[in-house]
């Protein structure tokens, strides 16, 4: 019975585990370049700069409400949830804000 | 009459070794593995043998439950809670399980699914299919109102809005480390200065 339960809980935990991210890199900085396929993150933790190929699913939301592709500007903080395919970052969800808007908060 | 039988006999044995034959040569061409998609043969062998396995009564079934945005909303959250891991809150499959899962969950906003009656979409969520990782889900019977609500909101997949799309991602189950990892990403977005993060797996932080 014990061994049962130990079971159990190492498939929950595994299960747990995998859930985190649902499978998706997170790609946290500044914007430093704009395509109309790509968008250049240069990110927070490391400054190095990652490119993230966009398709027609990719969303767009801007201070929690659902925005644009064309509302997106180079020096944007953003924070893009992308998945890994075939040798590429490809955008699922893109969240953005001014960087004006963040330094009006907390001067 | 036993010389008919006899060839009869003799074909089935000839179609299930070349099946059999089918299925050894994509295994040992692609290894035991999920990582990839099913061959376009053996997933038109399993399409039709999943669509003449439902029983014929289903194929009429109508949906007793009319679409409204009630509905629909509930259904949304069903859907984001019970389904989006597989299948994505839109329906397009592409998720880390449904990525490497075999066969594949299809986009769900395309004919391939679309085409499907009322009943034969509720069939599937009710008794699951056999030898992919679509369990059966809810009560057994045709009268499960969950069931049929969801039905609805695959008819709605196709025309599903980002800002409903969104919706669903507050509502998709996360863990404590996901949730505290949401927050610090809007920190960041909101140009909050970043807080030390809680180290609930032992490993170290992140930033």
């Amino acid at each position: 019975m014990k061994r049962k339960l130990a079971t159990l809980l190492f498939f929950v935990l595994i299960s747990a585990a995998a859930w985190a991210h649902n499978g998706m890199d997170h790609v946290i900085g500044t914007v430093s370049k704009l395509t109309e396929t790509t968008i250049t993150v240069v990110q927070e933790k490391d400054h190095e700069a990652v490119e993230v190929v966009t398709v027609q699913d990719t969303t767009y939301e801007k201070d929690k409400k659902p925005a644009h592709r064309g509302d997106l500007k180079v020096g944007d903080r953003v924070v893009i949830h992308a998945m890994k395919m075939s040798g590429h970052l490809q955008a699922h969800e893109v969240q953005f804000a001014d960087a004006s808007a963040a330094v009006a908060q907390h001067p | 009459m036993r010389r008919g039988f006899g060839l009869s006999l003799l074909l089935i044995v000839a179609v299930l070794a070349g099946i059999g034959a089918i299925v050894i040569r994509d295994v040992l061409l692609r290894g035991f593995s999920a990582r990839t998609p099913p061959a376009k043969v053996e997933v038109a062998l399993a399409a039709t043998v999943r669509r003449h396995a439902i029983p014929a009564r289903y194929q009429h079934m109508q949906n007793p439950v009319v679409s409204s945005p009630e509905v629909l909303h509930a259904a949304e959250a069903h859907w984001a809670d019970h389904c989006a891991t597989c299948h994505a809150n839109n329906g397009s499959g592409e998720t880390m399980f449904g990525r490497t899962m075999y066969p594949r969950p299809p986009d769900m906003r395309l004919g391939q699914t679309q085409s499907q009656s009322d009943g034969e979409l509720y069939y599937t969520i009710q008794n699951g299919v056999p030898l992919s990782g679509m369990p059966a889900f809810g009560d057994p019977g045709d009268s499960d109102m969950d069931t049929w609500r969801l039905v609805t909101f695959i008819r709605h997949l196709p025309q599903l809005t980002s800002a409903e799309e969104l919706e669903m991602e507050d509502l998709n189950p996360k863990s404590p480390d996901e949730m505290q990892e949401d927050q610090e990403e809007q920190n960041f977005l909101n140009g909050t200065p970043a807080q030390p993060k809680r180290n609930t797996t032992g490993k170290e932080p992140i930033r």
